[in-house]
Protein backbone atom coordinates (compact mmCIF):
# COMPACT_ATOMS: atom_id res chain seq x y z
CA UNK A 1 0.00 0.00 0.00
CA UNK A 2 2.47 2.15 0.89
CA UNK A 3 4.50 1.84 -1.87
CA UNK A 4 1.78 3.52 -3.60
CA UNK A 5 2.80 6.74 -1.76
CA UNK A 6 4.72 9.49 -2.99
CA UNK A 7 5.58 11.91 -0.94
CA UNK A 8 7.67 15.35 -2.23
CA UNK A 9 10.98 15.84 0.28
CA UNK A 10 9.60 18.90 1.08
CA UNK A 11 5.59 17.71 1.89
CA UNK A 12 5.14 17.44 5.63
CA UNK A 13 3.22 13.76 6.00
CA UNK A 14 1.86 12.39 9.53
CA UNK A 15 2.11 8.89 10.05
CA UNK A 16 -1.11 8.90 11.84
CA UNK A 17 -2.96 10.68 8.68
CA UNK A 18 -4.97 7.36 6.81
CA UNK A 19 -3.64 7.44 3.34
CA UNK A 20 -4.62 4.24 0.94
CA UNK A 21 -4.24 4.07 -2.50
CA UNK A 22 -2.18 5.57 -4.99
CA UNK A 23 -1.52 9.31 -3.91
CA UNK A 24 1.06 11.54 -4.69
CA UNK A 25 1.94 14.68 -2.53
CA UNK A 26 3.41 17.60 -4.11
CA UNK A 27 6.05 20.02 -2.21
CA UNK A 28 5.22 22.13 0.33
CA UNK A 29 1.92 20.28 1.23
CA UNK A 30 1.09 19.91 4.81
CA UNK A 31 -1.36 16.60 5.64
CA UNK A 32 -2.23 16.70 9.71
CA UNK A 33 -2.60 13.87 11.45
CA UNK A 34 -6.38 11.69 11.39
CA UNK A 35 -6.66 13.06 8.27
CA UNK A 36 -8.28 10.71 5.71
CA UNK A 37 -6.88 10.06 1.68
CA UNK A 38 -8.62 7.15 0.16
CA UNK A 39 -7.83 6.60 -3.72
CA UNK A 40 -10.71 4.51 -3.90
CA UNK A 41 -11.54 4.34 -7.39
CA UNK A 42 -8.52 6.02 -8.61
CA UNK A 43 -5.37 7.50 -7.81
CA UNK A 44 -5.08 11.44 -5.90
CA UNK A 45 -2.60 13.83 -7.36
CA UNK A 46 -2.28 16.34 -4.90
CA UNK A 47 -0.03 19.84 -6.06
CA UNK A 48 2.47 22.23 -4.00
CA UNK A 49 1.21 23.92 -1.02
CA UNK A 50 -2.16 22.14 0.01
CA UNK A 51 -3.11 21.87 3.60
CA UNK A 52 -5.13 18.96 4.53
CA UNK A 53 -6.65 19.21 8.09
CA UNK A 54 -7.08 16.58 10.46
CA UNK A 55 -10.43 14.63 10.47
CA UNK A 56 -10.80 15.70 6.63
CA UNK A 57 -11.66 13.45 4.04
CA UNK A 58 -10.05 13.16 0.30
CA UNK A 59 -11.77 10.38 -1.77
CA UNK A 60 -11.39 9.38 -5.07
CA UNK A 61 -14.77 8.32 -6.20
CA UNK A 62 -14.31 8.52 -9.93
CA UNK A 63 -16.72 5.73 -11.57
CA UNK A 64 -13.93 5.42 -14.54
CA UNK A 65 -10.65 5.46 -12.38
CA UNK A 66 -9.63 8.77 -13.99
CA UNK A 67 -7.38 10.80 -11.54
CA UNK A 68 -8.67 12.76 -9.04
CA UNK A 69 -6.29 15.98 -9.34
CA UNK A 70 -5.75 18.84 -6.62
CA UNK A 71 -3.98 22.00 -7.96
CA UNK A 72 -2.01 24.37 -5.38
CA UNK A 73 -2.89 25.99 -2.60
CA UNK A 74 -6.22 24.83 -1.21
CA UNK A 75 -7.05 24.42 2.29
CA UNK A 76 -9.29 21.86 3.50
CA UNK A 77 -9.80 22.42 7.00
CA UNK A 78 -11.20 20.29 9.54
CA UNK A 79 -13.57 17.29 8.81
CA UNK A 80 -14.26 18.54 5.39
CA UNK A 81 -16.06 15.75 2.64
CA UNK A 82 -14.16 15.89 -0.62
CA UNK A 83 -15.25 13.70 -3.42
CA UNK A 84 -15.33 15.89 -6.34
CA UNK A 85 -14.16 14.62 -9.71
CA UNK A 86 -11.46 17.28 -10.05
CA UNK A 87 -10.43 20.48 -7.65
CA UNK A 88 -8.59 23.45 -9.23
CA UNK A 89 -6.43 26.09 -6.96
CA UNK A 90 -6.57 28.28 -4.21
CA UNK A 91 -9.97 26.95 -3.12
CA UNK A 92 -10.76 26.79 0.75
CA UNK A 93 -13.45 24.17 2.18
CA UNK A 94 -14.48 24.89 4.84
CA UNK A 95 -15.40 23.22 8.50
CA UNK A 96 -17.04 19.91 8.15
CA UNK A 97 -18.69 20.79 4.51
CA UNK A 98 -19.33 17.92 2.02
CA UNK A 99 -18.55 18.07 -1.47
CA UNK A 100 -20.15 15.32 -3.89
CA UNK A 101 -18.53 12.81 -6.16
CA UNK A 102 -19.62 14.72 -9.36
CA UNK A 103 -18.79 18.32 -8.69
CA UNK A 104 -15.44 19.60 -10.54
CA UNK A 105 -14.52 23.01 -8.25
CA UNK A 106 -12.37 25.22 -10.46
CA UNK A 107 -10.10 27.70 -8.59
CA UNK A 108 -10.82 30.31 -5.56
CA UNK A 109 -13.61 29.01 -4.26
CA UNK A 110 -14.43 29.01 -0.68
CA UNK A 111 -17.10 26.41 0.67
CA UNK A 112 -18.38 27.79 4.26
CA UNK A 113 -18.41 26.01 7.15
CA UNK A 114 -20.82 22.34 6.75
CA UNK A 115 -22.11 23.73 3.23
CA UNK A 116 -22.80 21.14 0.56
CA UNK A 117 -22.37 21.14 -2.92
CA UNK A 118 -24.22 18.46 -4.47
CA UNK A 119 -25.38 18.92 -7.78
CA UNK A 120 -23.39 17.76 -10.49
CA UNK A 121 -21.54 19.89 -12.88
CA UNK A 122 -18.70 22.95 -12.57
CA UNK A 123 -17.96 25.48 -9.40
CA UNK A 124 -17.23 28.38 -11.46
CA UNK A 125 -14.44 30.21 -10.14
CA UNK A 126 -14.65 32.26 -6.79
CA UNK A 127 -17.70 30.72 -5.89
CA UNK A 128 -18.25 30.97 -2.24
CA UNK A 129 -21.30 28.40 -0.59
CA UNK A 130 -22.26 30.39 2.55
CA UNK A 131 -25.09 30.05 5.21
CA UNK A 132 -27.79 27.60 6.26
CA UNK A 133 -28.87 27.06 2.90
CA UNK A 134 -26.09 26.57 0.72
CA UNK A 135 -26.76 30.29 -1.03
CA UNK A 136 -24.35 30.94 -3.41
CA UNK A 137 -22.40 34.32 -4.89
CA UNK A 138 -19.54 35.08 -6.93
CA UNK A 139 -16.20 36.77 -4.65
CA UNK A 140 -14.15 39.59 -5.57
CA UNK A 141 -10.92 38.41 -4.80
CA UNK A 142 -9.59 35.12 -4.43
CA UNK A 143 -9.53 33.53 -0.63
CA UNK A 144 -6.55 33.86 0.91
CA UNK A 145 -4.21 30.89 0.24
CA UNK A 146 -3.17 29.30 3.80
CA UNK A 147 1.05 30.04 2.55
CA UNK A 148 1.95 31.47 6.38
CA UNK A 149 0.44 29.13 8.49
CA UNK A 150 1.84 26.55 6.48
CA UNK A 151 5.58 27.43 7.19
CA UNK A 152 4.59 27.19 10.51
CA UNK A 153 3.44 24.02 10.49
CA UNK A 154 6.22 22.55 8.74
CA UNK A 155 8.48 23.68 10.97
CA UNK A 156 6.37 22.46 14.22
CA UNK A 157 5.53 19.12 13.01
CA UNK A 158 8.61 17.16 12.72
CA UNK A 159 9.38 18.11 16.37
CA UNK A 160 5.70 16.47 17.44
CA UNK A 161 5.05 13.58 14.56
CA UNK A 162 6.65 11.08 13.02
CA UNK A 163 6.12 11.67 9.36
CA UNK A 164 6.22 9.59 6.09
CA UNK A 165 9.18 9.43 4.45
CA UNK A 166 9.82 11.29 1.37
CA UNK A 167 9.85 9.03 -1.94
CA UNK A 168 11.48 10.30 -4.79
CA UNK A 169 8.86 11.03 -7.42
CA UNK A 170 9.41 8.87 -11.05
CA UNK A 171 7.96 11.04 -13.25
CA UNK B 1 -22.00 9.13 46.54
CA UNK B 2 -25.50 10.83 46.16
CA UNK B 3 -28.68 8.23 45.96
CA UNK B 4 -30.06 8.56 42.18
CA UNK B 5 -27.31 10.06 40.90
CA UNK B 6 -27.09 7.94 37.54
CA UNK B 7 -24.09 5.80 36.82
CA UNK B 8 -22.18 5.50 33.92
CA UNK B 9 -19.54 2.60 33.78
CA UNK B 10 -16.42 3.00 31.76
CA UNK B 11 -14.36 0.04 31.11
CA UNK B 12 -11.14 -0.16 32.90
CA UNK B 13 -10.04 -1.24 30.02
CA UNK B 14 -10.79 1.65 27.74
CA UNK B 15 -10.01 4.76 30.35
CA UNK B 16 -7.59 5.27 32.85
CA UNK B 17 -7.80 7.67 36.10
CA UNK B 18 -4.87 10.02 36.21
CA UNK B 19 -3.43 11.31 39.80
CA UNK B 20 -5.48 14.28 39.09
CA UNK B 21 -8.67 12.30 39.00
CA UNK B 22 -9.29 13.31 34.79
CA UNK B 23 -10.86 9.79 33.85
CA UNK B 24 -9.32 9.61 30.17
CA UNK B 25 -10.33 7.74 27.45
CA UNK B 26 -6.62 5.70 26.44
CA UNK B 27 -6.79 5.82 22.91
CA UNK B 28 -8.03 9.39 22.61
CA UNK B 29 -6.01 11.24 19.97
CA UNK B 30 -4.01 13.47 22.28
CA UNK B 31 -0.87 15.24 20.46
CA UNK B 32 1.74 17.24 22.31
CA UNK B 33 0.50 15.77 25.67
CA UNK B 34 3.67 17.88 27.08
CA UNK B 35 1.87 21.05 26.24
CA UNK B 36 -1.64 20.30 27.20
CA UNK B 37 -2.49 21.09 31.07
CA UNK B 38 -5.71 19.58 32.80
CA UNK B 39 -6.23 20.85 35.81
CA UNK B 40 -7.93 17.63 37.12
CA UNK B 41 -11.26 16.07 37.55
CA UNK B 42 -12.55 16.26 33.67
CA UNK B 43 -13.61 13.51 31.50
CA UNK B 44 -12.36 13.14 28.21
CA UNK B 45 -14.80 10.51 26.16
CA UNK B 46 -13.85 7.73 23.73
CA UNK B 47 -12.24 9.24 19.92
CA UNK B 48 -12.00 13.15 21.23
CA UNK B 49 -8.93 14.82 19.49
CA UNK B 50 -6.93 17.00 21.78
CA UNK B 51 -3.98 18.67 19.45
CA UNK B 52 -1.60 20.26 21.54
CA UNK B 53 0.87 20.29 18.80
CA UNK B 54 0.02 23.17 17.35
CA UNK B 55 0.08 25.45 20.77
CA UNK B 56 -0.76 24.67 24.38
CA UNK B 57 -4.48 24.09 25.81
CA UNK B 58 -5.02 24.67 29.15
CA UNK B 59 -8.62 23.59 30.55
CA UNK B 60 -9.68 24.04 34.28
CA UNK B 61 -11.40 21.72 36.61
CA UNK B 62 -14.39 19.81 36.02
CA UNK B 63 -14.84 19.59 32.19
CA UNK B 64 -16.32 17.37 30.34
CA UNK B 65 -15.36 16.75 26.78
CA UNK B 66 -17.77 14.59 25.14
CA UNK B 67 -17.11 11.57 22.04
CA UNK B 68 -15.66 12.45 18.79
CA UNK B 69 -14.97 16.46 20.21
CA UNK B 70 -11.74 17.79 18.65
CA UNK B 71 -10.05 20.76 20.71
CA UNK B 72 -7.50 22.48 18.70
CA UNK B 73 -5.21 25.74 18.94
CA UNK B 74 -6.49 29.09 16.53
CA UNK B 75 -4.27 30.67 14.20
CA UNK B 76 -4.58 34.27 13.02
CA UNK B 77 -2.10 36.04 10.17
CA UNK B 78 -0.18 38.75 11.11
CA UNK B 79 2.31 40.93 9.13
CA UNK B 80 5.13 38.55 9.76
CA UNK B 81 3.68 35.25 9.52
CA UNK B 82 0.94 33.33 11.41
CA UNK B 83 0.83 32.63 14.75
CA UNK B 84 -0.99 30.35 16.75
CA UNK B 85 -2.42 30.97 19.65
CA UNK B 86 -3.18 29.19 23.28
CA UNK B 87 -6.61 27.91 23.97
CA UNK B 88 -8.08 28.43 27.32
CA UNK B 89 -11.14 26.62 29.15
CA UNK B 90 -12.29 27.28 32.18
CA UNK B 91 -14.09 24.90 35.23
CA UNK B 92 -17.06 23.02 34.63
CA UNK B 93 -17.20 23.42 31.26
CA UNK B 94 -19.23 21.19 29.39
CA UNK B 95 -18.94 19.97 25.77
CA UNK B 96 -21.34 17.21 24.27
CA UNK B 97 -20.47 14.96 21.32
CA UNK B 98 -18.70 15.88 18.09
CA UNK B 99 -17.89 19.27 18.56
CA UNK B 100 -15.14 21.38 16.84
CA UNK B 101 -13.80 23.85 18.97
CA UNK B 102 -11.10 25.90 17.12
CA UNK B 103 -11.94 28.95 19.95
CA UNK B 104 -8.77 30.78 21.88
CA UNK B 105 -10.77 31.18 24.79
CA UNK B 106 -13.86 29.62 26.53
CA UNK B 107 -14.77 30.74 29.74
CA UNK B 108 -15.75 28.62 32.93
CA UNK B 109 -19.41 27.20 33.57
CA UNK B 110 -20.48 27.18 29.55
CA UNK B 111 -22.34 24.56 28.42
CA UNK B 112 -21.53 23.63 24.51
CA UNK B 113 -24.69 21.55 22.90
CA UNK B 114 -23.94 18.69 20.07
CA UNK B 115 -22.35 19.25 16.86
CA UNK B 116 -21.46 22.58 17.53
CA UNK B 117 -18.43 24.44 15.60
CA UNK B 118 -16.79 26.92 17.54
CA UNK B 119 -15.31 28.76 14.79
CA UNK B 120 -11.46 30.16 14.59
CA UNK B 121 -10.01 32.46 17.34
CA UNK B 122 -13.91 33.22 18.87
CA UNK B 123 -14.25 34.02 22.51
CA UNK B 124 -17.28 32.67 24.76
CA UNK B 125 -17.32 34.39 28.07
CA UNK B 126 -18.20 32.86 31.06
CA UNK B 127 -21.57 30.88 31.72
CA UNK B 128 -23.02 31.02 27.89
CA UNK B 129 -24.83 28.53 26.26
CA UNK B 130 -24.43 27.23 23.00
CA UNK B 131 -27.44 25.47 21.60
CA UNK B 132 -27.05 22.15 19.54
CA UNK B 133 -25.46 22.66 15.89
CA UNK B 134 -24.32 26.17 16.19
CA UNK B 135 -22.11 27.34 13.53
CA UNK B 136 -19.92 29.88 15.72
CA UNK B 137 -18.11 32.55 12.94
CA UNK B 138 -14.33 33.07 13.50
CA UNK B 139 -13.02 35.89 15.43
CA UNK B 140 -16.47 36.34 16.98
CA UNK B 141 -16.77 37.24 20.73
CA UNK B 142 -19.68 36.46 22.80
CA UNK B 143 -21.00 38.11 26.53
CA UNK B 144 -21.25 35.98 29.21
CA UNK B 145 -24.75 34.76 30.09
CA UNK B 146 -25.81 34.48 26.55
CA UNK B 147 -27.53 31.61 24.61
CA UNK B 148 -25.82 31.18 21.30
CA UNK B 149 -27.32 29.48 18.10
CA UNK B 150 -27.77 29.47 14.52
CA UNK B 151 -25.47 29.21 11.77
CA UNK B 152 -24.41 31.71 11.46
CA UNK B 153 -24.68 31.83 15.42
CA UNK B 154 -25.67 34.78 17.45
CA UNK B 155 -27.03 35.68 20.69
CA UNK B 156 -30.58 34.48 20.82
CA UNK B 157 -31.34 35.04 24.47
CA UNK B 158 -30.06 35.29 28.15
CA UNK B 159 -29.53 32.35 30.45
CA UNK B 160 -30.59 32.81 34.10
CA UNK B 161 -28.56 34.27 36.68
CA UNK B 162 -27.78 31.26 38.45
CA UNK B 163 -26.18 29.70 35.54
CA UNK B 164 -23.33 29.26 37.71
CA UNK B 165 -24.22 27.26 40.13
CA UNK B 166 -26.56 25.10 37.91
CA UNK B 167 -23.38 24.37 35.68
CA UNK B 168 -21.23 23.53 38.34
CA UNK B 169 -23.61 21.54 40.17
CA UNK B 170 -24.22 19.67 36.96
CA UNK B 171 -20.62 19.39 35.84
CA UNK B 172 -19.36 17.38 39.12
CA UNK B 173 -23.00 15.59 39.57
CA UNK B 174 -21.40 14.35 35.89
CA UNK B 175 -17.87 14.06 36.81
CA UNK B 176 -19.69 11.50 39.78
CA UNK B 177 -21.62 9.85 37.85
CA UNK B 178 -18.93 8.31 35.26
CA UNK B 179 -17.25 5.52 37.17
CA UNK B 180 -14.59 3.54 36.16
CA UNK B 181 -15.27 0.34 37.20
CA UNK B 182 -16.47 -3.42 35.40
Amino acid sequence: MDAELQVHPRAVVCNESIITGSVTIGADSVVHPKAIIRATKGPIVIGERNLIEETALIENTNEDGAPLVIGDDNYVEIGAVVRARSIGSRNVFGIQCVVGAEVIVTDACSIGVRCSVLKRGDLAPRTCVYGEHNQRRTAAIDPEPPTSLLEVLRKVFPSYHHLKKATVSSA
Amino acid sequence: MDEGLVVVKLSPDEYTQTNSGNKIFKNASIFGSQNIIIHGKSILMRDCMLRGDLTGIRMGKFCFIGERTLIRASHRKFSKGATMFPMHVGDCVIVEEDCVLVAAQIGSYTHIGKGAIVGRSSIIKECCKVEAGAVIPSDSTFPPFSVIAGNPARVVGRVPECTQELISQAAKELYESYVIQR
